[in-house]
């Protein structure tokens, strides 16, 4: 028994040692990482974001409102901190981030719909989590999904398995290959290309989208951090492809809710969901994201409405 | 858990304290998958260690006794596994002739593991009536064959002659016995999270919209189900039998590289062999074989194959299977009889493959109306053109490496049993890193293995 002990502990200490070390390695890479998953977080963690006006969302900020645009309307360094799959679970982890180490902003643009709220259990792009493992508001966030296995949270690189891309981007971030995209700015990445329509009705009809109540205290927290830190927020209701907007049938009832929150909060609400611009097929990409013309189109309504409530931006 | 319980194992001096462990422990792991369902196997185990002591020691009435123990195996397996199936078909049956029925389905979950064990059970009490086998008094060990971890859920389907002796007698730590455990263990998780997780991504793909696949991009689906299935299972048997291994038990090898097959009746020598074995040795000899002439040796033949695609499970899809596989038994024959030129190794195992293909699409297809439609769709000058789903360069490279490293260690119990064997450790060990770190790297969403639903 001695003996096989032996040989199995020889076997797997170098796979233990190199597994730790790639761990740590893989980690720092990232921390360098220009690919917009990632680098969003490292500003937000590094003190880079340096904006007065942010964006909160999913991919329909990150896709959506191009923060060029707003600047060159606006004059205001603005920042784009919307990431695939995010919810109000990880967007509390980036709002508390943000303001512990960052300037305070001015204004928050919260692009909102029934999935920042949703009761999903797998999170969408869960790339994006991997560098920051070490970190317990990352870890505890992670944790509100079944994405990830417990071996993911104890045991080195496991979490890395199997997902190519991340990998890729160690190797290139390692080797200082990795570089700002000319499709990326301030968190911005815009999307080109036609409507991909299929299966998104049945996403939209989810039941898994539904607002989750248990949800509900965490993003009150954040209003109430952004209304005790006296910074202006704007609740932006994103636009959905017009063959679509039906077929988000928990919309009435996501609005209830979101309504409610804003008149207790003070919060405007700019609702898009079936704005002229829903039936222009030129601005979409799929029936949830508009390409680049529409980002460009969208931000610039946005700014606008924004500049007549907040007349200072 | 699979660790703790080897340690714990091998500290225990007696047998028979071995065996209560190891009793615990299968308990344990069936129970983790539904504890609902260790009544049943329970049960089944304790029907069959009474009938047969009672067969073993009575002088008359022992074919009332085994046919008793046939009729609680097979109503078990019959009302969890078909009885929705037949109860629709028969109202199905009575509505085509005017008669309106109403159907009383039931939700019924079908207990993980049911076809293997009711088998293990049935040919232990055959064996006993047959006077080939004699009924044990000690339960712990016999029921242990019935229950036995590694192999519960999935196979290989053992015979009580082949594991009750190694229960009962003394077992031996062998550090060689152990590594080739972990080494077939080791190979088991490549093919199961390299090769078969990377097919199901493309053959979930085709078979979920074949419409919107070409003709290429359809015959890759098809092609690479059947290697998924493959993989997928022998991948499960490898890990059995090596996880076997590291208590000392030798189980017996349920796959001999099948896909290499040269002809059909070779294809089933090597495909889940515990099975294809079972069956002849309790349907297709005691049905006469092909000892009663040429017509009852085909009908013999269509009852095996017919009843091995029923086995999987209650759907037409199923049946289909092993009837294609019957007919192409049926072509082997006649062309053997009359052709006696040898065809070359690359036509026979083509034309094998084909066969092979053909069966597994109706068995992996949603109803035969999608099968058949998947093959009206099928149009020659597509055949060349870029398929519609492809794998990336490098799941494609390593399917390519696993089937030369297969094809090279075709001859062993598993393919890479004695791969680097004369090497030093250093060789060996660089081997099994490269391995664990494709399946890293290859790494796929987990996917149930296929044969857990059977």
């Amino acid at each position: 028994m001695r003996v096989i002990i032996r040989n199995i502990i020889l076997f797997l200490a170098p796979i233990i040692l190199v597994a730790y070390l790639l761990d740590y390695a893989s980690s720092r890479a990232l921390y360098k990482s220009q690919n917009v998953y990632y680098k969003v977080w490292n500003d937000v963690q590094q003190g880079n974001v340096n904006a007065d006006v942010v964006i909160y969302g999913s991919s329909r900020a990150r896709k959506q409102f191009n923060p060029k645009v707003a600047e060159d309307m606006w004059q205001h360094p603005t920042y784009n901190l919307g990431l695939d799959g995010q919810t109000i679970i990880l967007q509390k982890v980036m709002h508390d981030q943000l303001v512990a180490n960052n300037p305070k902003p001015k204004l928050i643009v919260f692009i909102i719909d029934q999935f920042s709220i949703a009761q999903d259990k797998q999170l969408f792009n869960a790339d994006q989590m991997l560098p920051y493992f070490n970190r317990k508001d990352m870890v505890s966030a992670a944790k509100y999904y079944e994405t990830f296995h417990w071996a993911d949270y104890y045991l080195p690189m496991v979490r890395f398995a199997g997902r190519r891309e991340a990998i890729r981007e160690v190797i290139k971030a390692g080797l200082g290959q990795s570089q700002l995209s000319d499709k990326q700015y301030k968190g911005f990445t815009f999307n080109t290309g036609r409507i991909i329509v299929q299966g998104a009705d049945n996403v939209m009809g989810n039941d898994s989208i539904r607002v989750d109540s248990s949800l509900i205290p965490m993003f009150k927290e954040v209003l109430d951090d952004v209304k005790e830190r006296n910074i202006k927020m704007v609740f932006v209701v994103p636009p959905l492809h017009h063959e679509h907007t039906n077929s988000y049938i928990y919309h009435d009832e996501f609005m209830q809710f979101l309504t409610r929150e804003a008149l207790a909060y003070n919060i405007p609400i700019l609702n898009y969901h079936e704005h002229p611009i829903t039936a222009v097929d030129s601005l979409f990409r799929d029936p949830q994201h508009v390409n680049i013309k529409g980002a460009e189109v969208f931000t610039e309504i946005v700014v606008k409405d924004i500049q007549k409530i907040y007349p200072e931006f | 858990m699979l660790f703790i319980v080897f340690l714990l194992y091998w500290q225990l001096k007696k047998t028979a304290q071995q065996n209560i462990l190891l009793l615990l422990a299968s308990l344990f792991f069936y129970a983790w998958w539904d504890w609902r369902f260790l009544g049943l196997i329970t049960l089944s185990a304790v029907v069959d260690y009474f009938l047969a002591l009672r067969i073993q020691f009575s002088t008359k009435n022992k074919k009332l006794l085994l046919y008793l123990s046939l009729m609680v195996n097979l109503g078990l397996l019959g009302f969890f596994k078909y009885y929705n199936f037949f109860i629709a078909e028969f109202v199905h049956l009575f509505q085509s002739v005017g008669f309106d029925l109403n159907q009383q389905s039931l939700s019924l979950i079908l207990p993980v593991g049911i076809s293997f064990y009711t088998f293990q059970t049935m040919s232990y009490t055959i064996d006993v009536y047959k006077g080939e086998f004699e009924a044990r008094k000690d339960f712990i060990s016999y029921f242990l064959y019935v229950s036995f971890f590694p192999q519960l859920v999935a196979g290989p389907i053992e015979r009580a002659s082949d594991i009750l002796p190694q229960l009962e007698s003394k077992r031996s730590l062998e550090v060689g016995q152990i590594s080739n455990g972990l080494r077939q263990i080791l190979w088991g998780l490549f093919k199961k999270v390299v090769i078969a997780d990377n097919c199901a991504r493309i053959v979930d793909q085709v078979f979920a919209s074949p419409h919107s696949n070409n003709t290429s991009g359809l015959l890759l689906g098809m092609l690479l189900f059947t290697v998924q299935i493959y993989v997928d299972f022998s991948a499960y048997s490898d890990i059995a039998i090596g996880s076997a291994r590291l208590f000392g038990i030798h189980l017996k090898k349920n796959f001999a590289f099948p896909l290499f097959a040269q002809n059909i009746p070779a294809f089933w020598r090597q495909w889940h062999i515990s099975l294809m074995n079972w069956f002849r040795d309790y349907i297709y000899i005691p049905l006469g074989g092909s000892r009663k002439g040429k017509l009852r040796q085909w009908f013999n033949i269509f009852i095996v194959f017919f009843l091995s695609g029923l086995w999987h499970g209650a759907n037409w899809t199923f049946i289909a299977f092993g009837l294609v596989h019957a007919l192409a038994y049926y072509l082997y024959l006649i062309a053997s009889k009359t052709f006696k030129f040898k065809v070359p190794y690359v036509l026979s195992w083509f034309w094998t493959l084909s066969v092979v293909v053909v069966g597994f699409t109706f068995f992996r297809a949603n109803s035969i109306a999608q099968a058949v439609e998947m093959f009206s769709q099928l149009n020659i000058p597509e055949v060349l053109e870029r398929p519609t789903v492809l794998p990336t360069i490098s799941v494609g490279a390593v399917f390519i490496l696993f089937f030369i490293i297969e094809f090279i260690g075709r001859q062993y119990e598993y393919a890479i049993e004695l791969f680097f064997a004369g090497q030093n450790k250093i060789v060996r060990w660089s081997f099994y890193y490269l391995l664990i770190f494709i399946i890293f790297y290859l790494y796929n969403s987990p996917n149930q293995f296929l044969y857990f639903q059977f």
